[in-house]
């Protein structure tokens, strides 16, 4: 009897040390996806550091970061780039463990680093506070589907139309389609936006004109396959022919920035704009003249930072560790102090945003990814050659 | 008698550094640009041998952006080199030439991002230029000059860029014109154009071709600057690569860019050497 106790004994011990080992082993953040948040951070305990790739303030992110690491006693090392050459990186780090564990995904990189099934699948339903972030950013960034839930929205960036206070009255702001065309033809010049292939606000005022031109958004939304419909696209001739017309009234610019800095200049006075830049101009005394911020009533797209894992993260757990709570209210509020707008739908950064809960509901959602790269590449061959 | 195998010479180990540089890292790279523009090494996707890519390639697009590449390329390394030689040779002359040397090389050290917000400024809305002529009534409002149909601003901030780069290579080279063969020139009556159309412009004239390829190549490939202070269209072929690879996500198209690129430059290398061959024959 005391053998066969003592043999059940060490198959228990057997058994309990190989479940044990089974659950600690893992490669990747995608063995992790089934764990509890409690293993996880244990996990990430364990791994001791994260690194997170970012393209903006390494300063304020560091500021950012502490919190984090005050909390979990997990490191954070931040890699500020240029955004491309994060991606270029995390594409030649695919073979074997990436240096880089946790990326923002910019409307340029998100759809190469998909196509190279660079990311980890599968993120987003597992997030704590999932249920209280915004869904349309949740759902798409700047037309691309997340429905394999691989990044995780963090903050939000609606775009306007940036104005000279003194150029205009309540009243006479340009609300319509048919109103920003008046305007445009009254006043040569003083219309600006961006070439979509250089900034998503230029995007944004593609989408808007080519929602007002042909039909509707709603019918962009969605493509089976990432294709194109033929017949969606013949429509836009009228957008082209639009554009012909109007476009020695209009001032095209380089750039995002080039847009603001134009408007401060007094050369041109309505811009479409993100809040985030006007926000950070405003800051930084870039932006000195009167001015008002808004949505028109033919709307435009609001887009935001959303966080990724890499498919082949050093430190898979601290990632996904450090993703929750990004989302937390804390990691809220200090991407709040350093003047990003909450990505939670229960929560709000006063005095961030510079639209009035109207506008916010002008915010369109973006078309699917193949509609955008089709106009992108149609601006260039029917406006601008 | 049979022939003693040749020792192994040590000394060509010197090349392994300069060999390294040239084999590995500007082979390696080369080779993944042409296997790309063929089809291969596609990191976001599938790879398979085609020639679709370069049949795609030649569009107005592409033709477009090749002739704004060339031309603004041309002119800017033309002006530079028009505007140096008689910078040269006033510098040679001038008190503390090495001081106003040091000044004239500041824009080497300044990024071209500075120097396009440099130049920014000074032809903006309410810039430098748009204020002087305000002020002196030849306009009655501000001009739109920035990213401006023809190029001028990148051409400008080009020059402004580029100038140091050649005045560094050809100062040394027309300091080094012999004294006595100028002081031999102006015995026999040459006034100063003559003496520089025929001792001068000769003798120095392989340093200006170097000096003047150098920066062809410099603004041809140039991505910055027609970036920001480049027409709206057409732009330079590196932005139209910078396109193609991460706002079309096609590094296949990208690849076929690049390679064209290093032929271009290839051709424009010969060229300008048979051209300087003609030229110095002439001369001399």
């Amino acid at each position: 009897m005391k053998r066969f106790l003592s043999l059940v004994m060490v198959l228990a011990l057997v058994f309990a040390m190989t479940a044990a080992c089974a659950e600690a082993s893992y490669t990747s953040a995608a063995d992790l996806l089934t764990w509890s948040w409690d293993d996880i951070e244990a996990a990430a305990k364990e791994e001791g550091e994260v690194t997170f790739a970012i393209w903006s303030d390494e300063a304020e992110y560091n500021q950012i970061c502490s919190l984090f690491t005050d909390r979990y006693g997990i490191k954070v090392n931040v890699l500020a780039g240029d955004k491309n050459t994060i991606m270029d990186k995390v594409l030649t780090e695919l073979d074997g463990k990436g240096s880089i564990d946790v990326m923002y995904l910019s409307g340029e990189t998100v759809n190469g680093l998909i196509g190279a099934d660079a990311l980890t699948k599968g993120i987003l339903p597992i997030m704590r506070e999932k249920d209280n972030l915004v869904p349309g950013l949740s759902a798409r960034k700047e037309g691309v589907s997340n429905a394999d839930g691989i990044w995780v929205p963090v903050t939000t960036s609606p775009a306007g139309f940036l104005y000279n206070a003194d150029q205009f009255t309540p009243e006479t702001l340009p609300q319509t389609f048919e109103d920003l065309t008046a305007f445009i033809d009254a006043n040569p010049g003083k219309f600006a936006m961006c070439i979509p292939e250089n900034g998503g606000t230029g995007q944004a005022v593609m989408e808007s004109i080519i929602a007002s031109l042909t039909g509707g958004l709603d019918q962009y939304l969605l493509a089976e396959g990432n294709v194109c419909d033929p017949a969606l696209l013949e429509k836009w001739s009228a957008v082209w022919d639009w554009f012909n017309e109007h476009k020695q009234n209009i001032t095209f610019t380089t750039s995002n920035s080039d847009g603001l800095s134009r408007l401060n200049s007094g050369e041109v006075w309505l811009v479409a704009a993100w809040n985030s830049n006007v926000r950070a101009s405003e800051l930084d005394g870039n932006l000195t003249i009167n001015h008002g911020l808004y949505v028109p009533e033919m709307g435009l797209c609001y887009s935001g930072e959303v966080m990724s894992v890499v498919r082949n993260a050093t430190h898979p757990a601290a990632a996904l560790l450090f993703i929750d709570w990004m989302t937390t209210e804390e990691g809220q509020n200090a991407l709040g102090e350093k003047n990003s707008m909450t990505a939670r739908t229960d929560m709000v950064n006063e005095g961030l945003c510079l639209l009035s809960p109207e506008d916010r509901a002008r915010n369109m959602d973006w078309m699917a990814a193949c509609y955008k790269t089709e106009y992108i590449k149609e601006f260039t061959v029917n406006v601008l050659q | 008698m049979k022939g003693r195998k040749k020792r192994f010479q040590w000394g060509y180990l010197l090349l392994a550094p300069a060999l390294g540089f040239i084999l590995f890292l500007e082979g390696s790279a080369l080779f993944m640009m042409i296997a790309q523009s063929l089809g291969f090494l596609n990191y976001t996707g599938e790879d398979a041998f085609t020639f679709a890519h370069w049949q795609q390639l030649f569009s107005r697009n592409f033709f477009d952006n090749l002739m704004y590449s060339l031309k603004i390329a041309l002119l800017a390394s033309l002006i530079c080199l028009a505007v140096v030689y008689p910078l040269c040779l006033s510098i040679q002359k001038m008190p503390g030439k090495k001081t106003w040397l040091s000044l004239w090389k500041i824009p080497l050290f300044i990024p071209a991002l500075i120097a396009c917000s440099l130049m920014g400024n000074i032809i903006a809305y309410n810039g430098a230029l748009n204020t002087v002529l305000l002020a002196l009534k030849v306009i009655d409002k501000p001009l739109s000059l920035r990213n401006d149909a023809w190029g001028v601003g990148a051409l400008l901030t080009q020059v402004w860029k580029n100038i140091p780069f050649m005045l560094l290579i050809l100062y040394s080279a027309i300091e080094a014109v012999r004294k006595d063969v100028l002081d031999a020139g102006r015995n026999l009556g040459a006034g100063r154009v003559r003496l520089f159309f025929e001792v001068t412009l000769p003798v120095t004239m392989p340093s200006a071709l170097v000096a003047t390829i150098m920066t062809f190549i410099k603004v041809f490939n140039d991505y910055t600057i027609s970036k920001v202070m480049g027409p709206i269209y057409p732009s330079t072929l590196s932005n139209l690569m910078h396109k193609a690879a991460y706002t079309l996500n096609d590094w296949h198209s990208a690849a076929c860019i690049g390679c064209l690129m290093v032929v271009t430059s290839i051709i424009f290398v010969k060229l300008y050497t048979w051209l300087s061959d003609q030229i110095t024959r002439r001369l001399s």
